[in-house]
């Protein structure tokens, strides 16, 4: 990976877990959605590029740059051009997937929760960034 | 913005070129954006970069006002040449000088995250 890669890497997973923790703490509906969520979720990019979130009853706390000890769920992407893809919503979670581009091990229920989680933040960015 | 402030406290340790332009650097810079903010402070010292969000630092060297969050998000993706915006887009109150000279801090972050969002 060039520093380009890890740089943009390391702030889409900046922007999924801060934008998580904001919008758990703020937005009712996302409250109400996802209150009975408990789980720690790993994510990794290219072996490099780590973040993981705790949940807790729907609320996250992002760690950026760590791995977390024993997560419910792990997702990773090996190639970059394909995290970013996943990561700025141009291409859906299960598609990726299912086509075995974003691996996930682990709890498949939390992380089929977690699905419904980022597409819920991609639509609140995308809202936001007017697009 | 944190998400930017984040983005330069990581550049420091991936690319050893910007550290180095950093020598030297002493300043507090102060980000309000107009109307509603964010507002946020990022300390640059001892080739470090920290970043306070949604706080006002009470002796910034100078503060950058920028017109509103659509011209703050194309800056920093460096669709916007920071220098050239100075007194346009971006109001500088304290050291212009500094914050001039600084600007090449901004101009890095767009070089590696301009193409971010596609």
């Amino acid at each position: 990976m060039s520093v380009k890669e890890i740089l943009q890497a390391k702030v889409l997973l900046f922007i999924m877990g801060k934008g998580l923790e904001e919008i758990s703490a703020t937005n009712e509906e996302f409250k109400e959605e996802f209150e009975d969520y408990d789980a720690t979720i790993q994510w990794t990019i290219a072996d490099t590029v780590k973040m993981y979130m705790k949940v807790e009853g729907g609320k996250f706390t992002a760690f950026m740059d760590a791995a977390a000890e024993e997560p419910t769920v792990s997702f990773a992407v090996e190639d970059y051009a394909k995290a970013k893809e996943i990561l700025t919503g141009a291409v859906d979670g299960t598609s990726a997937y299912m086509s075995g581009d974003l691996k996930m091990v682990g709890d498949m229920q939390a992380g089929m929760k977690m699905g419904q989680v980022t597409n819920f933040l991609t639509d609140t960015l995308k809202e936001l960034m007017g697009s | 913005m944190g998400a930017i402030q984040y983005a330069a406290s990581q550049l420091i340790t991936l690319d050893p070129e910007f550290k180095k332009k950093l020598a030297g650097i002493d300043s507090v810079t102060q980000w309000k954006v107009e109307p509603k903010g964010p507002n946020s402070y990022t300390i640059v010292k001892n080739q470090k970069i920290e970043s306070k969000m949604d706080a006002v630092h009470n002796k910034p060297t100078y503060t950058l006002i920028i017109k509103d969050l659509d011209t703050a998000l194309n800056l920093f993706q460096a669709k916007i040449d920071a220098n050239k915006a100075i007194g346009s887009a971006i109001k500088v109150i304290g050291d212009a000088a500094k914050a001039q000279k600084e600007m090449f801090i901004l101009e890095a972050l767009g070089k590696y995250l301009g193409d971010l969002r596609g």
